[in-house]
């Protein structure tokens, strides 16, 4: 899936929220696993 | 076609991240290099998702701008405008005297109670006197301000115009501990003086009023009262469905927007619903109008204290006339001791003065001749405040009876500022002058607010059950309000319900939705964090 701003604009408020809310919890979790594999790196 | 795109975009989205977390899980993690792939392989779809989380801001920003940009309705200001210069109005009611037209009595309290306040205030309030007194023609001088030698000597300061952190504070440090009642004898002596002028300032104001009806462009009083009432209504209609002051409220939370979940309201409807099926715009039609009725009667309650003391007045046996009368003897005679013990204490004070300076004699004759000059001003402080209480008493018994309206009562003695602001001392022993003042202003637009009906039709003679009286009206529409709404324990609720369903009304009849400022007030504080 191509992930860009195009298709935005036509979602809901509640979707829009729904597809914010879905990013920001992946993007913790690659945070959290880059944060692990550099305390098992050392 | 809309449904399938975002069902398929935020399911295509789960979709993708399910991919991406797969590719991850299947690179190794047994060592140092293997880690650094994962960790970069992390990083690489990262930047993917960051780059993804900017274009949902920036969209959540573009919608944010757009519903932020209503702009109020110019015919607000414009009302608001026009409504001002109906702040005269009080000039055209003849039921006051040109006392209360100047709004001196305002200013006088201020120094009744002058240890509330600071010196700079006080000193201001002067200037405020000595202003309402030029507006109506009448430029006062040095020789104005009799009453005693202090008096003279720091109002000679105020009236050269001397700057407060000079001069001035260091006359009143030298007056104050001569005379700590200096300032009850300026309030003593602004009085004298308006009854000195009292003729020419009746007749400024009776000049005045043709004026006002021209600058208002009507032909009567009655017109100009009927004019200020429909703009006020035009004026809260607009404020009512105006998008930007909506959204406004639900900003800074004088609007709670849990409070408007459909849901939420939709119970409170079928709350109030006497029917099942019901004309709709009958309904809020009446609500509306419920609303405003509660308005009235939770502001009745509030100023019932001022109420009930007007009731006994009116029901008192009490000749204030002739009380008035002998107040105002009673002034003259203290007034006439007071200038005749000034002209002997002066003459006196420069005799001991020059005595003082060569023999070093005592000067307890003086200090005595001051005594005296204090204890009438006391006296005529005391007779110029009963004055006030049988002037206000005696229009209550000359105006108003027991059929008369509680808009009325309430509209009589409005301008009486001592008698309010006694009254709500006595209610809020704690309460600080600018709440009074504040109070007093709420008080006053109450009274005047244009969807009055209550308080415009119901007599004296009816107000034991008020609460009664509607609740049965609104029964007869079909309004599902019980007796025990109106207790006191219950009103705010019932207050709190109607208001719900009359703001959601006003919503639906603006440019935003309810979904735009949920979507607004969630997401401008994601923007703002990002």
């Amino acid at each position: 899936m191509e992930l860009d701003g195009n298709n935005l604009s036509n979602l809901d408020y509640d979707e829009l929220i729904e597809v914010y809310n879905v990013t920001k919890n992946f993007i913790s979790y690659l945070d959290n696993q880059i944060q692990t594999s550099e305390v098992e790196k050392k | 076609m809309e449904n399938d795109t975002k069902d398929t975009f935020l399911s295509k989205l789960n979709n993708q991240i399910a991919i991406d977390k797969e590719v991850l899980s299947i690179l190794p993690k047994n060592n140092k290099k293997n880690l650094g792939v994962y960790k970069e392989k992390c990083n690489e779809i990262k930047l993917i998702y960051d780059n993804f989380d900017l274009n949902i801001i920036h969209e959540m920003k573009r919608r944010i701008n757009k519903i932020n940009s209503f702009k109020k309705n110019p015919k607000i200001d414009e009302l608001n405008e026009e409504l001002q210069k109906y702040d005269k109005l009080i000039l055209l009611n003849n039921n006051v005297t040109s006392f209360e037209k100047m709004q001196l009595n305002e200013l006088l309290y201020i120094f009744r109670r002058f240890y509330k306040n600071n010196l700079e205030l006080l000193i201001e309030n002067i200037n405020n006197c000595l202003n309402r007194f030029e507006d109506v023609g009448i430029n006062l001088s040095i020789h104005d301000f009799c009453y005693s030698s202090y008096t003279r000597e720091f109002m000679r300061l105020i009236l050269s115009e001397h700057d407060i952190d000079g001069d001035l504070k260091e006359s009143f440090e030298n007056i104050y501990w001569k005379c700590p009642d200096i300032f009850l004898h300026i309030e003593q002596n602004f009085r004298y003086i308006y009854f000195k002028y009292e003729k020419e300032i009746d007749k400024y104001y009776s000049n005045v009023e043709n004026e006002i009806l021209k600058d208002l462009k009507v032909k009567s009083k009655e017109e100009a009262f009927k004019r200020y009432n429909l703009l006020s209504y035009n004026l809260q209609e607009y404020i009512n469905s105006d998008d930007s002051i909506i959204l406004e409220k639900f900003k800074d939370n004088t609007y709670n927007i849990k409070d408007f979940e459909p849901q939420g309201v939709e119970k409170i409807v079928n709350k109030l619903k006497n029917l099942e099926s019901i004309d709709m715009d009958e309904f809020y039609s009446n609500i509306f109008k419920l609303q405003n009725n509660l308005f009235e009667y939770k502001n009745y309650l509030n100023y019932k204290f001022i109420y009930d003391s007007i009731v006994l007045i009116i029901n008192d046996s009490n000749n204030y006339d002739s009380l008035y009368n002998q107040n105002f003897k009673n002034i003259k005679k203290l007034e006439s001791k007071l200038f005749k013990i000034n002209k002997k204490y002066d003459k006196r004070k420069r005799h001991f003065g020059l005595i003082f300076k060569l023999f070093n004699k005592n000067n307890n004759k003086l200090e005595t001749g001051n005594d005296n000059i204090n204890q009438i001003i006391l006296d005529l402080k005391q007779e110029y405040k009963n004055l006030e209480t049988n002037k206000m008493n005696s229009l209550i018994k000359k105006h108003l009876n027991t059929n008369s309206t509680i808009y009325e009562v309430f509209s009589l003695v409005s301008y009486f500022y001592d008698f309010i602001a006694e009254s709500i001392i006595k209610e809020y022993p704690d309460i600080v002058q600018e709440d009074i003042s504040l109070k007093i202003e709420e008080f006053r637009k109450f009274i005047n607010h244009p969807d009055n009906t209550l308080i415009n039709n119901t007599t004296l003679n009816q107000d034991k059950d008020i609460a009664l009286i509607i609740k049965d009206k609104y029964n007869l529409f079909n309004i599902a309000v019980t007796k025990e709404d109106f207790e006191e324990e219950n009103i705010d609720n019932l207050i709190n319900n109607v208001n719900i369903i009359c703001i959601n009304n006003n919503i639906k009849k603006s440019s935003i939705s309810f979904e735009d400022i949920k979507f607004y007030l969630h997401c401008k504080t994601i923007v703002d964090v990002e």
